[in-house]
């Protein structure tokens, strides 16, 4: 297992009313760790805690109780100084929902240089930086483009190039697929693998369970609390265990196991849509039914 | 119940200046009355712009918008005309002027009466619209959409309480206020207060966008319950094909402007149609139904669903038993 990257000890969170008072708990005595080059998926029900997480992961919130370590620097609620924060969101990088809400320029390249050219660089460096960027997401043709005149999911990409370009040893990705539409979730997916495979961690808060079957190991929240921790394998083994989270399965894993229900023994786990046309041919023609 | 079609639609924005974009070429589309009609396509397809039009609120720079049978953008000037020609005025323009005021006084009311009628006939739920949220309680919120329509207290209560109870929010939340509810309990509470006005049509933009799956779930089946049981006519965008293959009766494809194809879920989400070139998906199940097809095993009925493909295995393997 490679290095942590993010550790959380019993980490306790509730928001504040407008009375200063703390509210219901968001989050409950949380512990895990994202190592090195991890790809981890976060679900939940709404509602659930997976945004609040996600926040204190990039040092927008600091944890109410317990301990937060990004990249060996230990945060708790004491006040932090701007050099601490700017440090820790320089290692750990965020994506939101809307990509509308990250870009700040009128053309694509200026937009990815807008986070190095904060960071003091020379010319050169940021010059570097931007275009290898738009490369990792594939958008080095739309460098001159104007940001507002791109799809969803290029726009999304060029969001994610932003954040590149700052270097990161983590990206967060908080609903950066619910308002795209089919072709620009895939783009998105294909980038996270991407990637991933050069190394980088990934986390990735999703409500579409056939994306988060693509990570290598998935956390399910429920109210505050993670209840499972596991690799997607484990975690949906138990259709009935995760509507219980107010989630689903995805529809092979959802078909097989409602095939299994009716007493039709297929083997394995069928998460994906190519295992599960595997399992069940497997079954059908080993004639064991016949 | 009124229907709605459309007569060779186009729609340009920012006609005659230099970012002219066209959004609507030449659209034709007749939307059947009572059925769940869901639209599809990529990003800048269209579709937000045909909702636009449909619920009254965008001119088409050509075509018709017809609703009810009546042409829902017809100008005061043109209505004005056409009564004079129905009470036979013809001859010069002089003639025709001395009545015009007349006519255009009467057409114009008539217009703007229609036009107030129509804002409760056809319901719009925008995208997100939690964030049209605004009053002290829910109950309130879902109340002020009945209450513009003239009704009294009472009555606007009483369709409140029966829409929020249609979209599963609990009686003790009504007293609440609707800041404090989740994310998928305000997305509810904004879409029982369009039920409340009970339109008999009922157009939608993704709404179960960000939603978790059980969030997704209520929603949906609240959408098809009020089909049911009014009749209404539904139509909604989304990006999901897996629950537009489940909620709806039909599906309009959209790309690039044009519509592409309208037709039933299985229609649409046949093999003949190469939905991927449309930056489109098919549901998975579908996906997993087609490549046990290629692979020999002869599966018939509904693919489109997970229940349909269960049905359709489990009839193969009873078929093999019998044999």
């Amino acid at each position: 297992m490679n290095k942590e990257l993010i550790t959380l000890r019993h980490v306790m969170f509730s928001y504040e009313n407008d009375e200063g008072a703390h509210t219901e708990a968001a989050l409950k005595d949380i512990s895990f760790s994202v190592h090195e080059g991890e790809y981890i998926a976060i679900i939940g029900h709404n509602g659930s805690g997976k945004s609040t997480l996600a926040k204190l992961m990039n040092l927008i919130l600091q944890p109410t109780e317990g301990e937060l370590v990004i990249d060996g620097i230990s945060i708790t609620n004491a006040p932090l100084s701007d050099d601490t924060i700017l440090q820790v969101r320089r290692k750990v990088g965020m994506v939101f929902q809307n990509p509308d809400n990250q870009l700040v320029a009128t053309i694509v390249e200026e937009d990815v240089a807008f986070g190095p050219e904060n960071l003091g660089l020379t010319s050169e460096e940021i010059a570097l930086r931007v275009k290898s960027s738009l490369e990792m997401v594939g958008m080095t043709d739309y460098a001159g483009h104007a940001p507002h005149k791109l799809s969803g999911g290029q726009k999304q990409r060029v969001a994610i190039a932003g954040v590149l370009a700052m270097r990161p040893a983590c990206i967060i990705f908080d609903e950066s697929t619910a308002m795209l539409d089919p072709q620009g979730r895939k783009d998105i997916l294909a980038t996270m693998k991407r990637l991933h495979q050069e190394g980088m961690a990934i986390v990735h808060i999703t409500h579409h369970m056939s994306e988060a079957i693509e990570a290598e190991r998935i956390l399910v929240v429920d109210d505050g609390v993670l209840v499972d921790d596991g690799t997607p394998e484990d975690v949906f083994r138990s259709p009935a265990r995760i509507c219980n989270f107010g989630l689903e399965v995805p529809q092979g894993a959802d078909l097989v196991a409602r095939l299994r229900q009716k007493g039709v023994k297929i083997e394995g786990d069928c998460l994906r849509a190519d295992d599960c046309v595997r399992e069940i041919l497997a079954f059908l023609k080993g004639g064991t039914f016949r | 119940m009124k229907t709605l079609s459309l007569e060779n639609v186009s729609y340009v924005y920012g006609k005659g200046t230099p970012f002219e974009k066209e959004a609507l070429h030449g659209v034709k589309l007749s939307l059947p009355q009572g059925k769940i009609i869901g639209v599809i396509g990529h990003t800048g397809s269209g579709k937000s712009t045909l909702l636009e039009m449909l619920c009254g609120l965008l001119p088409p720079t050509e075509g018709r918008v017809l609703f009810d049978g009546a042409d829902m953008y017809l100008s005061p000037k043109d209505a004005a005309l056409e009564d004079m020609k129905k009470d036979g005025y013809s001859g010069s323009p002089f003639i025709l002027s001395l009545f015009y005021h007349k006519y255009w006084k009467k057409a114009y009311a008539l217009r703007l009466e229609e036009k107030q009628a129509r804002r409760f006939q056809i319901g719009l739920v925008m995208q997100y619209p939690e964030y049209q949220l605004f009053d002290e309680t829910v109950l309130s919120d879902i109340c002020y959409g009945p209450k513009n329509m003239g009704l009294s207290e009472e009555e606007a209560q009483k369709r409140a309480k029966s829409a929020a109870a249609l979209v599963g929010l609990r009686p003790e939340l009504l007293q609440k206020s609707p800041f404090d509810l989740s994310g998928g309990e305000k997305r509810r509470v904004a879409i029982a207060g369009v039920l409340a006005m009970e339109p008999d049509v009922l157009v939608l933009d993704e709404p179960a966008a960000g939603l978790d799956p059980q969030g997704r779930k209520n929603i949906f089946d609240a959408i098809a319950t009020y089909n049911q049981t009014t009749g209404a006519t539904v139509i909604l965008v989304s990006h999901s094909m897996e629950d537009l293959a489940k909620y709806c009766h039909q599906v309009v494809l959209m790309h690039d402007g044009t519509v592409v194809k309208t037709g039933s879920v299985e229609e649409i989400f046949s093999s003949s149609l190469n939905l991927q070139s449309y930056g489109l998906d098919k549901p998975q199940i579908t996906y997993i139904a087609e490549q046990l097809i290629k692979a020999g095993i002869p599966l018939l009925g509904d693919l489109f669903t997970v229940e349909g493909v269960e049905k359709a295995l489990l009839d193969y393997i009873k078929g093999g038993e019998n044999k």
